[in-house]
């Protein structure tokens, strides 16, 4: 049924985008139907993101040409291809949280200056709601609606604005498995209406769960295409990578060891400067041993950031007790965090891990060139500096011309594995990785996930958050789950699947979400 | 009423409309996103633009008219600098604020002698509301650019909430990617509403040279520019916030204006600035209640436990009335230390600044 | 490899300086002088002679401090713009300590001056550390206001606590004669401090902190991405106190070398004029290099030194030099667009994350 004799919605041939000599597509072909769901896979860096870009009118491609509905289009800016009817759910939401959802949907280009589109678009929410069942609460500011929330409200927009032809960018990445069956079933529903719907995704089980055909891109450039069902997993992977992947090796058994970070009855307050604000965490008990990976699943939102930032001492906490190493761990401020065995890998690599302006050597030896024998009395010794550097860009597999090279410059997996360098170069006992592989291709995954088992195999202890429970399933010894900024529980890994997280999950208290 | 009397609200008011102007400008300017530091220079252009057609023409009209021109060429230059250069608005903005002091003074001197004095711009009576005591005159016996300055206010304000254009407008200065997704033009709402503070600020010079005074002389914004931007973060980016910063730097300016011929510090000034004290301090704590929608805390902030002494200090001088004499430089200098003070009290509340204010536009960050 | 990295920098500089040149040409013709003439009275006045060239020496060391201090604090994020009226305060306190000193030895006197300076400049720039760093107020408004209060205070302290007995005028007394920096004496004139030797002397500081030392490096992350600092270790906030008040002790030593090394032996209410902001332009136009300075600082310097020869034979108004500086600036910024769409040409294949504005000039890795 996916293949209808028909004029497909979209049709890109040839398509081809260079930057100076970099190619980032070639020769595209690719067809998307009215009501199907396509499927669009690939590594980072394969040349998705540019696809649609030339497709919502971001870019303009050298080569090839657009179809919609057999005619040939030519966006020369985003809001072209918004009216042509093609929409984008991207993976940071394109909503202003300090607006309310119905002035989000009146956001537009205005012809008249003293229009006001907001009674025309709240009559056009109500038919949505009608036919699609998609509600939204229109006069609530987007900053206190839930990820899931959002995410409809981002699909209710586009749908306000007419679009025919829906690309949803890693949709899930967010989502808890109950909100990602939903948005699994509203995707069919729109299908089935006749929209057609576009999912880039690097999950093959949400891909065979909802797709009806798949393109695979590897190196800007269409390597497969076909129908779902016609496929096996093995084989996707293998076009995604260009060769087959090497199996993980299975986890060795560590026996854990003592405790290096004890929390007990750990409470905190949403707004940091505010005591007496809503808590985003209360009672929270976790211990991490050396020798094990404690995985924290949670969708997003669930307090995961408040815990790291609180036990960094970023945050104040309101109560509660940490031990980190054996020692009470008080008056925390990040540098006691470091100086008593911890490590961080943060989320948001470029906001709090790296300073990209500064060289990689730098940004390698930030911590060690405060202390001897990278520094004496304040004076720095760069030379020794950047020959520790050298060193550690041959352990780690950075690939960089030179230490001197801005870190800015170099590709997401290898600012990454600088970042990797610079937390297990000081032999930490404790390191806290969230989402440490997020953005990163496959191999620089692998990269990643050998690290932390070798850690792990080392003795140390592993903080692991995540929001992709098949990461956490993959390499944590146990498993709380964290919801509504409270622990609902922890699993051994033995015992862990994903029904049994999704449901501890889903289980809490119905409490305010934000 | 000594010396609070009608010509007080009289001269208050026509030294908060250039600066509430200019403000206006520069919020639609920072709501927008871009931060103009060079406000100063803009204003002073305009006066000096006001000043060269009124020189060569004669016209009050055409006067003001060059004077928004004038502003809205150098507010054209900053935002070529800061939308499409992308160049630091701070740093562009202490450019633009040089070269407006050097330009003017430099054409000035070099082309517009003798100085010539023109009459300032006419009082037009209102019928009937300039016949309510104290307010009347105060409100409704001023000059055009009075009431013009309160019309535009109420467009503004109209337009910041009640049309998409000032939903639009929002959007770009909190979220510009989403702006941008949702297909509003960046730089065209950028560029529109940095013109726009340009032709305010450039008006609001144009009175300050020929409305007002009727001469230009060297540098005669005098510090009213970043007194509009200082009014603009007091007044936490809304306009009713802009129009409380901007009535308590008037009031401070007329008041030291009063004192300067004066000179002995009369009684009812001590009471005045009481009053003033214990307000700001009951708003303040009213707003802090409510904003995060719970109970104040019964415990006194640093801030308060000053207020609460600067009360008992003002009040031993309204009981015993000191003969101090203040020189008039230090009086000049007292609006400045009174938004200084204004924003250090307010100063926590940073967070409402737009999100992406000051920060330019990569597209390839989407 | 030093030369292709510093090659576009020097080009930028040269260009900028050959448009600013027909500026001033077309300028001049406008006023009727032919710019042959005006470019010998130029030469003539900054480096045609022994005299002449020491005014133009000793008067770029203010402006290279006010640029050192500008770096410094730009390291650290911190873009504030207090320097005139950090100048103000340096030279203010090292006047009222230098008046005092008649009785000290000549090295020790000199010595005292120059501390009293920075210890004057670096507490006005407290004023804006403080409101920043604990009551989150901008610290571009916060200096900015300052500024306009510290000009008032000079001019309330040359007319009141500081003034001099001799005269009337608002100017203090003479400066002790063992307090005056020395200059050379084989130089006609003795135009020639002995303060140049701060010209090097500083700028290697500045390159040794910022590089060498662990605090700068510390600096140089928080201004790099403050958020990252907080997150590594690194305090971003103490930090960015004491990148301001090194810069304000920067620009209260060029406040001390403004009087003490300067053409009249008092101090007068008007003469910062204008190094605080023109020390900007400086390191702007330097691409905040500390050694480059030296050399824009000179170039700036002598448009001050000639704009007065200008006035002096052609009749030319001295404020022309500001026109320049004002247009200096904007040329360098524009130039940094034109840097922008070279590189834009050839986008990396992974689009970094660009940082926050990247505008200040062509910010180099000290």
């Amino acid at each position: 049924m996916a293949n209808r004799a028909q004029t497909p919605a979209l049709r890109l041939s040839g398509v081809t985008k260079r930057f100076g000599a970099f190619t980032a597509n070639e020769r595209v072909d690719l067809d998307i139907n009215r009501g199907e769901i396509h499927a669009l896979l690939g590594e980072n860096g394969a040349g998705k993101t540019t696809l649609m870009r030339i497709v919502t009118g971001l870019y303009q491609p050298d080569e090839g040409e657009v179809r919609m509905d057999g005619e040939t289009i030519r966006f020369r800016k985003p809001e072209h291809a918004l009216r042509a009817g093609i929409g984008m759910v991207h993976q940071h939401f394109t909503l202003v949280p300090t607006l309310t959802e119905l002035q989000n949907l009146a956001m537009r280009p205005a012809r008249i200056p003293w229009s006001n589109a907001t009674a025309d678009v709240r009559r056009r929410s109500e038919e949505i709601a009608a036919t699609t069942g998609l509600r939204i609460n229109p006069d609530r500011m987007v900053a206190d609606a839930s990820i899931g929330e959002r995410q409809r409200l981002e699909i209710v927009k586009l749908l306000c604005r007419g679009a025919r032809i829906l690309i949803f960018d890693e949709p899930s990445a967010a989502l808890s498995p109950g909100e990602w069956d939903e948005l699994a079933a509203l995707m069919r529903r729109l299908a089935a209406e006749g929209h057609a719907i576009v999912l880039i995704s690097h999950k093959l089980t949400e891909v065979f769960a909802v797709a009806d055909r798949y393109t695979v891109l590897r190196a800007g450039a269409v390597v497969g295409t076909g129908l779902v069902t016609e496929v096996t997993p093995d084989e996707l992977v293998t076009m995604m990578v260009g060769g087959p992947v090497m199996e993980r090796p299975a986890r060795a058994h560590v026996n854990p060891g003592r405790p290096v970070l004890t929390v007990r009855g750990l409470g905190v307050a949403r707004d940091p400067l505010d005591p007496k604000s809503p808590p985003a965490l209360s009672g929270i008990d976790l211990q991490v041993r050396a020798g094990e990976i404690l995985g924290i699943a949670g969708v997003a939102g669930s307090g995961q950031n408040e815990l790291v930032e609180a036990v960094m001492g970023i945050r104040p906490a309101l109560r509660g007790r940490i031990e980190l190493d054996g020692k009470p761990f008080e008056d925390r401020t990040p540098r006691r965090f470091y100086q008593s065995g911890g490590a961080l890998i943060p989320e948001d690599r470029h906001h709090v891990a790296i300073v990209s302006g500064m060289t990689l050597w730098e940004n390698i030896t930030m911590r060690a060139l405060r202390r001897p024998p990278l520094s004496r009395r304040g004076i720095l010794n760069p030379s020794a500096a950047r020959g520790e550097a050298r060193r550690l860009m041959a352990e780690f597999d950075i690939r960089a011309d030179t230490e001197k090279i801005p870190i800015g410059r170099l590709s997401g997996g290898n600012q990454q594995k600088a970042v990797l360098a610079r937390e297990f170069s000081g032999h930490p006992a404790l390191l806290i990785a969230v989402q440490p592989v997020r953005g990163l291709d496959v191999r620089a995954t692998d990269f990643v996930y050998r690290q932390l088992s070798e850690h792990r195999a080392r003795g140390g202890a592993i903080l692991l958050i995540s929001m992709d429970l098949d990461e956490i399933l993959a390499l944590s010894d146990r498993i709380a789950v964290l919801a509504h900024g409270r622990i609902q529980g922890v699993v051994e890994a033995e015992d862990a699947t994903r029904t049994r997280i999704g449901a501890l999950m889903t289980s809490a208290e119905e409490a305010p979400c934000s | 009423m000594g010396i609070f009397d009608v010509a007080f609200l009289v001269s208050a008011v026509t030294i908060a409309a250039p600066i509430l102007l200019a403000a206006t400008g520069e919020l639609v300017s920072e709501r927008a996103g871009v931060l103009n530091v060079g406000l100063e220079g803009v204003m002073l252009t305009g006066a000096f633009g006001g000043y060269l057609v009124m020189w060569e023409t004669g016209s009050l009209v055409l006067g003001f008219v060059g004077g928004m021109i004038a502003g809205l060429l150098f507010a054209a230059v900053m935002a070529l600098l800061s939308i499409e250069a992308k160049v630091d608005q701070i740093v562009s903005g202490i450019a633009l604020t040089l070269l407006g002091y050097g330009l003017t003074a430099f054409l000035n001197e070099r082309f517009l002698v003798p100085a010539r004095t023109f009459d300032p711009l006419p009082r037009l009576e209102i019928p009937v509301l300039s016949d309510i005591p104290v307010i009347g005159p105060a409100m409704f016996d001023q000059d055009a650019f009075i009431y013009a300055t309160a019309i535009l206010i109420i467009l503004v304000a109209f337009a910041l909430g009640r049309t998409t254009w000032g939903i639009n407008l929002k959007a770009v200065g909190e979220s510009p990617v989403s702006a941008d997704a949702a297909g509003v033009g960046i730089r065209a709402m950028r560029w529109a509403a940095v013109l726009f503070s340009g032709l305010c600020a450039g008006a609001a010079g144009a009175y300050l040279s020929i409305g007002d005074v009727g001469v230009f002389r060297e540098g005669m914004s005098g510090g009213r520019g970043y007194l509009a931007i200082a009014a603009v973060l007091f007044g936490g980016w809304r306009l009713a916030g802009l129009g409380i910063a901007a009535t308590i730097f008037a009031v401070a300016d007329a008041t030291q204006l009063r004192l300067q011929a004066i000179g002995v510090i009369p009684r009812e000034v001590w009471v005045a600035v009481m009053i003033l004290v214990v307000l700001v301090m009951v708003l303040g704590r009213m707003r802090r209640g409510a904003g995060a929608a719970r109970l104040a805390s019964g415990r006194l902030t640093g801030i308060e436990v000053a207020g609460l002494a600067s009360v008992a200090i003002l009040l031993a001088l309204v009981i015993v009335p000191p003969s101090i004499t203040l020189p008039v430089p230090l009086w000049l200098a007292m609006p400045y230390l009174l938004a200084l003070v204004a924003l250090g009290t307010e100063g926590k509340r940073r967070h409402k600044a737009p999100t992406a204010l000051a920060v330019p536009y990569l597209r390839s960050e989407v | 490899m030093l030369m292709r990295q510093h090659l576009p920098r020097v080009l930028v500089t040269v260009g900028v300086i050959v448009i600013a040149a027909l500026i001033a040409s077309l300028i001049l013709l406008a006023s009727g002088v032919a710019p042959v003439d005006a470019l010998s009275a130029f030469w003539e006045g900054t480096f045609g002679n022994g005299t002449n060239a020491g005014t133009t020496l000793t008067q770029a060391v203010p402006l290279l401090l006010v640029a050192l201090g500008w770096i410094v604090a730009t390291r650290a994020g911190r873009l504030h713009v207090g320097y005139p009226g950090q100048v103000i305060a340096g030279g203010a306190t090292a006047t009222a300590i230098g008046l005092n000193c008649g009785g000290l030895p000549g090295a020790l006197a000199v010595l005292v001056t120059a501390l009293a300076g920075i210890a004057g400049g670096a507490l006005w720039a407290g004023l804006t550390a403080w409101l920043w760093a604990s009551r989150g107020v901008l610290e571009i408004i916060s200096s900015l206001l300052l500024n306009l209060v510290a000009i008032q205070v000079a001019a309330w302290l040359v007319r009141g606590p500081l003034q001099g007995t001799a005269s009337q005028e608002p100017q203090t007394a003479n400066f002790p004669p063992s307090t005056i920096w020395p200059s050379v004496p084989a130089i006609p004139g003795q135009t020639l401090s002995f303060d140049v030797v701060l010209l090097p002397i500083c700028a290697v500081i500045v390159v040794l902190l910022l590089s060498r030392t662990v605090f700068g490096f510390g600096l140089r992350a928080s201004g790099g991405n403050g958020e990252a600092a907080r997150w590594l270790g690194i305090d971003p906030k103490r930090g960015g106190v004491v990148a301001i008040l090194i810069s304000g002790g920067f620009a209260g030593l060029a406040g001390a070398a403004l009087l003490f090394a300067g053409t009249a032996p008092w101090m007068s209410d008007g003469f910062e004029a204008g190094v605080g902001f023109n020390g900007i332009a400086v390191a702007l136009l330097a691409g905040n290099s500390p050694v480059f300075a030296i050399l824009t600082a000179v170039v700036f310097s002598a448009l001050n030194v000639g704009g007065t020869a200008l006035q002096a034979t052609l009749d030319v108004p001295s404020s022309l030099a500001e026109v320049l500086q004002g247009a200096v600036i904007v040329l360098v910024l524009l130039a940094a667009v034109l840097a922008r769409r070279r590189r834009e040409q050839a986008p990396a294949p992974q689009p970094a994350a660009a940082a926050k504005s990247l505008a200040l000039v062509g910010t180099e890795e000290v």
